[in-house]
């Protein structure tokens, strides 16, 4: 169907005033590649925007109120991060809120001195925490790890402290949540996947189910990537195509080889 | 033990100070001794110098003389008359004196060497010994030699020489007193007529630091209580920017005018003398604030101080600064850390700070968010350096969980199926934890973590009170095997058991396994 040519124009001038309405006029000057070049590519900024909110959410049930995947995404990207200043983690004083492991973390790329750790009482201390910290231009990055999914006003405020400090933040939602409205930039699901076993014995590299659930002005998509401990970047895993869907059996059966060779 | 002082009754009663005690209790059987404490004594006589301000500020501490007496020096030239002359001061001072308890001798004189030998030679109890303007010469006949100021040694042998009185010093030949005492007789001599200006150095009051507003009107809106404060941070942040400190903790009272206070406190992690940085945190306590009929009174009061140096802030622009650059003075931090502070309370920002041990749970503790021992080398560099000097052990990559548990968890491991041999390389088929099943399907381990035998328990939080892994852990029942281990979803876990010799040891109703982590 052909479109005339002032239909287009009126349906730029609608798109730039959606985009003033949303607050993303200004160009994200800073972008964090994250390394990984289909990701980026899919992003509409050519990577990460900073100074604004996304949103992490784990896609498996919570281990324990916890979601150590998506939890260690944000780790690794706020870790990439640190050189802009510190990165602060607002948590709720729930049960496993002191698990936070340092020497964990600094695997992962974010180390123990870049770290400050807020632990509130409850989720409104937290949330004031975080939206005090995104006004902080010392800051690098703030995490704020919730409970329950956020109102689109608390989401929306927070997210314009981040546009006002140029910090970046990061709601880390442990459990999963319906995908609703957000004002977050994006929107991921990160869970964890069974890992490919290396070629001697032990545990393969670790694996995580990437979704980008939702992305303005973007599309979604999903990818399996890898963490690799020894370089601290993620790198799209290799297609799953050896692996049958017993793992009992499949390490009977390799088992079993080893002993026959 | 010899007394160090006595009262007049025990003088009175034969005892005198050097005395040995037995030897006092056997003259004085009723005497009572308390311990002598120089420091008790050098405080008080502080507190009497304070006091001393009322008649002069040049006021400064002659020192104790080790038998129970101190002596202070009051420079009253210029302030005599503010009191009817020398000889009311005298009097007010000795009657205020008596009156607090104290036994003085008072003497006046043109030179602070001439006062001290008035004071400790002429002058006794309620008899002040005044020497008149420029009467010192003839004076030197009257003063033995103890009232000089000499060392012992120097004024026993001077006695010993037939030399008694500072008439008797003053007719000696000066070069050969110097030649036999060294400088010390003719300098004193010389103090005491004038010839040569002894200076007080008076320890100068230190004002504490508070600023106070009083309005003729009482007021009643924060915005009001807002901009008092403001001024008052801008007058005492003036204050203590000149002594070179920075305000730790302030207070500030509001009096109503129906009497009553209302008192708002308020800390830093760091020295702070930015107005605006403490107005910030005194605004989040303004909230709630009830005026009542009025304010009329604001107080405010730096509790606390610390030094910190000047900063040179004109020369460089602080907009100039580049937010986030790590260089920058982190103003921005100190300000949030505080307020966040203030707000949740102490102790809820923190840093995690690596520590040096290889136990899991004891790798790392917690400190203020403030403080400033930060790692400078990068962390590389630091790991190296650790390995160098064997600090802290180097950990393989990916071997630490990113949550590790306040307290290892005891799981259920899980019956092997009869027909499924456990594959090499596994420990367990699987485990239950907290409802949930895990059946593993790859491991990596054991690594082997040994207790530190020779510190205690662990504490008490840590081990959260757990009879059990109480026992398990201390002293040298901790060694630990740990496993990573994978299960079907994905999710990656740190296991670890007892090493089995041990495990036969303690008794079979102990769990086997136990969960401390949780991977990315």
């Amino acid at each position: 169907m052909h479109i005339s040519s002032d239909k287009t124009e009126a349906l730029e001038q609608l798109r730039s005033r959606v985009q003033a309405i949303e607050g993303l006029t200004r160009d994200f000057g800073d972008i964090l590649p994250l390394g990984v070049a289909d990701i980026d590519q899919t992003l509409p900024w050519g990577g990460l925007p900073l100074g604004c909110l996304h949103h992490v959410v784990g896609a498996d049930e919570a281990l324990g109120g916890v979601a150590p995947a998506a939890g260690a995404f944000v780790a690794a990207t706020a870790g990439r991060l640190k050189s802009r200043g510190d990165v602060m983690w607002c948590l709720p004083r729930y049960k496993p809120a002191d698990s936070l492991y340092g020497p964990g973390l600094s695997m992962l790329g974010l180390d123990e001195d870049d770290l400050i750790l807020v632990r509130a009482r409850d989720e409104t201390e937290a949330l004031w925490a975080m939206e005090e910290g995104l006004a902080c231009a010392d800051l690098a990055v703030v995490v704020g790890v919730l409970t329950s999914s956020l109102s689109l006003t608390a989401e929306r405020r927070l997210q314009l402290a981040a546009e006002r400090g140029g910090t970046t933040g990061f709601l880390l939602q442990p459990g999963p949540s319906a995908a609703t409205a957000g004002a977050a930039v994006t929107r991921w699901r990160v869970g964890s996947m069974p890992s490919v076993p290396p070629a001697w014995s032990g545990l393969g590299r670790p694996r995580w189910h990437l979704t980008l659930d939702r992305c303005r002005q973007g599309t979604t998509r999903s990818w399996i990537v890898e963490w690799c401990d020894e370089t601290r970047d993620l790198r799209l895993a290799a297609p799953l195509c050896d692996r049958p869907a017993d793992p009992v059996a499949v390490t009977h059966g390799g088992a079993a080889l080893r002993a026959v060779a | 033990m010899r007394l160090a002082a006595v009262n007049p009754a025990a003088r009175y009663g034969g005892v005198d100070p050097g005395l040995s005690l037995s030897d006092a209790r056997a003259v004085l059987p009723a005497l009572k001794a308390i311990d002598a404490d120089a420091e008790t004594d050098r405080a008080c006589l502080g507190k009497v110098l304070a006091w001393m301000r009322r008649y002069t500020p040049w006021a400064a501490i002659d020192g104790l003389d080790g038998r129970g007496g101190a002596g202070l020096w009051l420079d009253i030239t210029g302030c005599a008359h503010l009191f009817g002359g020398e000889a009311a001061v005298l009097g007010d001072l000795s009657y205020r004196l008596d009156k607090l308890g104290f036994a003085s001798c008072l003497g006046v004189a043109d030179t602070p060497g001439a006062a001290w030998a008035m004071a400790h030679c002429r002058a006794s109890e309620h008899m002040p010994a005044v020497l008149d303007t420029g009467a010192q010469r003839g004076e030197l006949e009257r003063i033995p030699v103890s009232g000089l100021r000499l060392a012992p040694r120097t004024r026993e042998t001077l006695t010993r020489l037939g030399v008694r009185t500072v008439a008797d010093i003053a007719a000696l030949p000066r070069a050969q007193i110097t030649r036999r005492f060294g400088s010390e007789v003719c300098l004193r001599l010389d103090q005491f007529t004038g010839r040569v200006d002894e200076p007080l150095s008076p320890e100068m009051e230190r004002v504490p630091y508070v600023a106070r507003m009083a309005f003729p009107e009482p007021i009643g809106r924060t915005e009001d209580v807002e901009a008092a404060l403001q001024r008052l941070l801008k007058r005492l942040c003036e204050r203590l920017e000149k002594d070179r400190r920075g305000a730790r903790r302030l207070a500030c009272e509001l009096f109503r005018v129906d009497n009553t206070a209302e008192r708002i406190a308020i800390g830093t992690g760091q020295a702070v003398r930015q107005p605006d940085h403490l107005f910030r945190l005194f605004r989040e306590k303004l909230d709630g604030l009830d005026a009542g009929f009025g304010i009329e009174f604001v107080l405010l009061t730096v509790t606390a101080t610390d030094p910190l140096a000047q900063d040179q802030a004109g020369l460089v622009r602080v907009a100039e600064e580049k937010p986030g650059d790590k260089n920058s003075t982190g103003r921005e931090l100190a300000l949030l850390v505080d307020r966040l502070e203030g707000r949740l309370g102490a102790g809820r920002v923190v840093r995690p700070r690596r520590q040096a041990s290889h136990i899991p749970e004891r790798a790392v503790g917690l400190v203020p968010a403030l403080s400033k021992s930060k790692l400078v080398a990068s962390p590389s560099d630091q790991r190296e350096r650790n390995v160098l000097h064997g600090e802290i052990d180097p950990l393989r990559a990916g071997s630490r969980p990113l949550h590790l548990l306040p307290k290892p968890e005891p799981v259920a491991p899980v019956d092997a199926l009869p027909e499924i041999a456990l594959p090499r390389g596994m420990p367990l088929p699987g485990f239950e934890w907290r409802h949930g099943l895990y059946r593993l399907t790859a491991a990596e381990g054991p690594e082997r973590i040994a207790g530190a035998w020779w510190r205690g328990p662990l504490p008490p939080d840590r081990s959260g009170g757990d009879e059990s892994y109480f026992t398990l852990c201390a002293d040298g029942g901790a060694v630990r095997d740990y496993w990573r281990v994978e299960c079907e979803t994905g999710a990656r876990f740190w296991l670890f058991h007892l090493p089995f010799p041990l495990q036969r040891e303690i008794t079979s109703s102990l769990p086997r396994w136990f969960l401390h982590g949780l991977f990315a």
